[in-house]
Parts: C-alpha cells; structure tokens; sequence
C-alpha cells in the first residue's frame, strides 16, 4: 500500500516539475524573442525544414483522409438516403477537425522528432554549453527560431491540408461515387462558415506551440549520449501526439 | 606568483548526496598555464564549468578581475564570458557547419566585422593551429586530433584573455598529443593569455605548466611550479604523478 501512494506520489510530482520547467521554458523563449536581434535568417531556415519539406507527406495523408472519409459517410448515409450531405461532412471534418490534428501529428513526426534528436544531440555533445561559453543564449539561438517557425507554418500546412482533403473527398464522392456535382459543391458552401475554417487554425497555432516547445524541451533537457536522445526524441513523439489529442478536445468543447 | 587573475575562494558544489567541491580555494596566475591534475570524475570537469559560468556554485565566490561571476545576471555574466575561450574535450564544434563557419562563429555572433575582415582572421587562426585546407570540411570528416585543433582556432578567434582546456590531450596518440601541447605554450605566449587547463595526462602536465594544481576529494590538496610539485612529499599527489595503483586513492572508492 505504502508502495502504491510513494509511486502515485512520485509520478505526480515529476508530471508538476517537468509542466514546471517547460512553462519556465517557455516564458524564456518569450522573453529571447522580445530581446532584439530577432534573426530571420534562422526563422526562415527552420520554416523550410518544418514546413516546406512537410508539404509532400500532409499533402498525401490529408488527400487519403478526404478520400476514405467520404467513402465512409457516403456508406453510412446511403442508408437514410442522405448523400448529398456527404460533401458538407468531409469538408466540415476536415476544417474543424482532422485538418489540423492531422498536419499536427505529421509534422511531430517528421520536425518534432528531430527537434529533440538534434537539439539532444547537441546537448550530450557539449554544443549547447560551448554557445553559452561563446556568450550565446542557446535558447535564442536553437529554440526561439524552431517555436516561431511552427507557429507561422503549421497553420499555413492546415490550410493546405484541409484543401487537399476536400478535393480528395470530391473525387471519390462525384467522380467514383456519382453523387450530383451540383449538391455535393453547394452543400459544402451552404453548410461550411468561415468560423469552422477560423478555429481549426487557431487550434493548428495551438498545437505547432505545443509540438515545438514539447520538442524543443525534450531536447534541450537530453542527459546521457546516445540512449538519452533516443528516450528523449521518442518522449518527444509520444508526448506531442497525446497533449495535440487532450488539447483538441479541451479547445473544440471550450471554445467552440 | 605576481598578481592572479581568477581567485577562486571557499567553492562548495554538490550533486544530489555527493559533494564534488568542497570549499575549494585557488588562485590562477595572469598570463601563465595553470594545469588543474585529478582524477577523471573527481571533479576538474565540474571546477572548469564554475570558472565560465556554466555551473552556479552553491556556495563561495569565484572572482575573474574582482568580478564575482557566481552572482552576476546572465546579460553581465555574458560580457565576463568574452573574455573566455574554451577548448571542449571532444572539441564541440557544431556538426551542421564547417570548419571554417565554426571558427568564424564567435565573429559572426559577437562583432560588426565585414565578411572580408572574418574571412582573413579566420584564416590566420586556422595557419595558426594548422589547418589549412581543411576550411570546407564538417567536424564528422575529420580526425580527432583535427577536432581539437579546430576547436581551439574557435577559442581564440576572438582574442580572449583567457582560455580553458578540457583534457586537450586525451583520446590523442602521443605525437598528436604533444603537437597540441606545443600549440598550447606556443599561442599562450603568442597571445600573452592566460590558460587554465584540467587533465591527468602527468607528462604533458610537466611539459607545459608554469603552476600545477592537484585536485583530490573536492580540494586542491598541492599546488606549485612543476619543480616544486616534484618535491612535495604528499602520499596523493606522489601516488597520482607516480601512476600507481598501490597508495591511498582506492580506484574502488570514486568510481
């Protein structure tokens, strides 16, 4: 029994400080990013690397996503006979929903991970601490530039992601399926607000926050060669995905 | 010694249960090669971070010019940290740039100098260490010996008054080793700097040192010129310059 609260009590504690550290993590990036000179340079480097080079994989999932989805609503609606109102699911899903969790989750995977790998592996290599002898603040140098470069591209890939997906769900639902054109496109306007739109990519902000600062720490705080950054790139991933899901629910029955 | 340059008085430092420094005092001379001796994990590499600021101490004082770094603000902290140059044990050069791009670095973050102007001194440091040709490279294409050097044509690139060497000379051949101690007195005399050095490497300790300082159990237990440190009857310091595993360090004890 003894073991069983030391345990709970230990783990609570541990979620309290690490919370801790990355919220005192994040007023530090705040306060380096106010602090002039703000280098543009390295924001535009890592937007590339986040953003650009992301396109192809957020492309191809949200295409895939718009299509099944389709496919499935179009077999569940069959049944009360209401297909023309696949169109305006699909791309209501897309916009409020998987648009942006999707693009999140890719993005953790591919930019995420390797914010902590490199991050980490700069760390267990003494090259975050020869920065700070060069009188450069590591955290202004490394993180401030990957947060801000997620924060302007993610929701830039969302809108994308949503785009794609909807043309995905066009073709399967007017080109394979034959639902009418005209009811499938006017559904979609009738039904989607530019709010739907709106608040999926204030969601995207939220999230490429939380991805890159979740990044970013697991990174910065790596101890131990090689295994350390192994742990702290697969802490990186896993933690990202489940705090983008809890925040997804906590901003759509919130906020929306 | 005429006038010291780093006084470091009463420095405490624990981790957790463990104490690594215990009131440690030590004085660095201006303008010499101090080499801090010990055993490896017994607290040298800590001692070095206190000296540049990586590590807070929890208490004593560690004075560069009278400045006392432990309770300086970053921003001030930071102005003391030009004044420093650091050679890295594994030389610390970052792995997404080039030689070359690493040793203009500090250049490039710290001063207005035109792209010529860095271009020039970088390459006057790089003949200086010896290693030209090299420019275009990235740290993982080149030898460990050629890492140090590098890393040392970082350090120096911006002309500091002091420069510390984490174990220059370990995980390198004999000759390579003593390439860099040649490196290490020539620059110190070039550039009239001040260097502090940690290593357990007794003959490049001996060769180059103008002040030996023997670290044991959280203290500086001898220090002295190298004639000196030769004539000191302490069992510690004779069993570690002997390289014995038969005296009072226990290998079991620290390890």
């Amino acid at each position: 029994m003894n073991r069983i609260i030391e345990w709970l009590g230990k783990t609570f504690i541990d979620f309290l400080s690490e919370a801790g550290r990355m919220l005192l993590l994040l007023i530090e990036v705040v306060k380096q990013t106010i602090k002039p000179p703000l280098k543009l340079e390295r924001i535009f480097i890592q937007m590339e690397f986040i953003g650009v080079k992301s396109l192809f994989v957020v492309i191809l999932v949200s295409l895939f996503t718009g299509m099944v989805l389709a496919l499935q609503t179009y077999t569940g609606f069959r049944r009360f006979s209401a297909e023309s109102m696949v169109g305006a699911i699909v791309a209501l899903s897309l916009c409020r929903e998987l648009g942006p969790v999707l693009t999140s989750i890719m993005v953790t995977a591919r930019a995420g991970s390797a914010m902590a790998a490199e991050i980490g592996t700069m760390r267990v290599t003494e090259q975050i601490d020869a920065l700070t002898v060069m009188a450069v603040n590591p955290v202004k140098y490394l993180i401030v530039p990957r947060i801000l470069a997620s924060v302007l591209v993610i929701p830039v890939l969302t809108i994308i992601s949503d785009y794609t997906g909807i043309v995905g769900g066009y073709i399967v639902g007017v080109k394979l399926l034959n639902i009418n054109e005209g009811v499938y496109i006017n559904r979609t306007i009738d039904l989607l607000e530019m709010s739907d739109i709106f608040n999926g990519l204030f969601k995207s902000v939220v999230f490429a926050l939380l991805l890159s600062l979740i990044g970013c720490y697991k990174g910065y705080y790596t101890k131990g060669g090689a295994r350390g950054v192994g742990k702290a790139t697969t802490e990186a991933v896993v933690l990202s995905c489940v705090v983008i899901f809890i925040a997804d629910y906590i901003l759509t029955s919130f906020l929306f | 010694m005429e006038d010291n340059i780093i006084k470091i008085r009463k420095l405490s430092k624990r981790f957790g249960t463990q104490e690594v420094l215990k009131e440690l005092d030590l004085d660095i001379p201006k303008g010499q090669i101090t080499v801090i001796i010990g055993r490896s994990g017994g607290g040298k590499s800590v001692l070095l971070k206190h000296i540049i600021g990586l590590l807070k101490p929890d208490s004593g004082e560690i004075l560069i010019d009278g400045i006392d770094i432990a309770k300086e603000p970053e921003d001030k902290l930071n102005e003391v940290r030009k004044r420093f140059g650091m050679l890295f044990q594994e030389g610390a050069l970052f792995d997404s740039m080039t030689i070359e791009e690493n040793v203009a670095f500090p250049l490039l973050e710290h001063t207005n100098l035109s792209d010529k102007e860095i271009e020039e001194r970088t390459k006057e440091v790089l003949a200086m260490v010896g290693l030209i040709g090299a420019e275009k490279k990235y740290p993982s294409e080149i030898s460990g010996g050629m890492r140090k050097r590098a890393g040392l044509a970082r350090a120096i690139i911006a002309k500091p008054d002091i420069i510390l060497f984490d174990e220059p000379t370990s995980g390198l051949d004999p000759i390579m080793s003593a390439h860099i101690d040649n490196l290490i007195v020539d620059i110190q005399k070039r550039l009239n700097v001040t260097c502090i050095i940690i290593s357990h490497d007794i003959q490049s300790t001996f060769r180059i040192a103008h002040k030996i300082a023997m670290l044991y159990d959280g203290k500086i237990i001898a220090e002295g010129t190298p004639d000196v440190m030769r004539t000191i009857d302490n069992p510690y310091l004779r069993q570690f310059i002997e390289g014995s595993s038969q005296g009072p360090i226990q290998v079991v004890d620290n390890e």
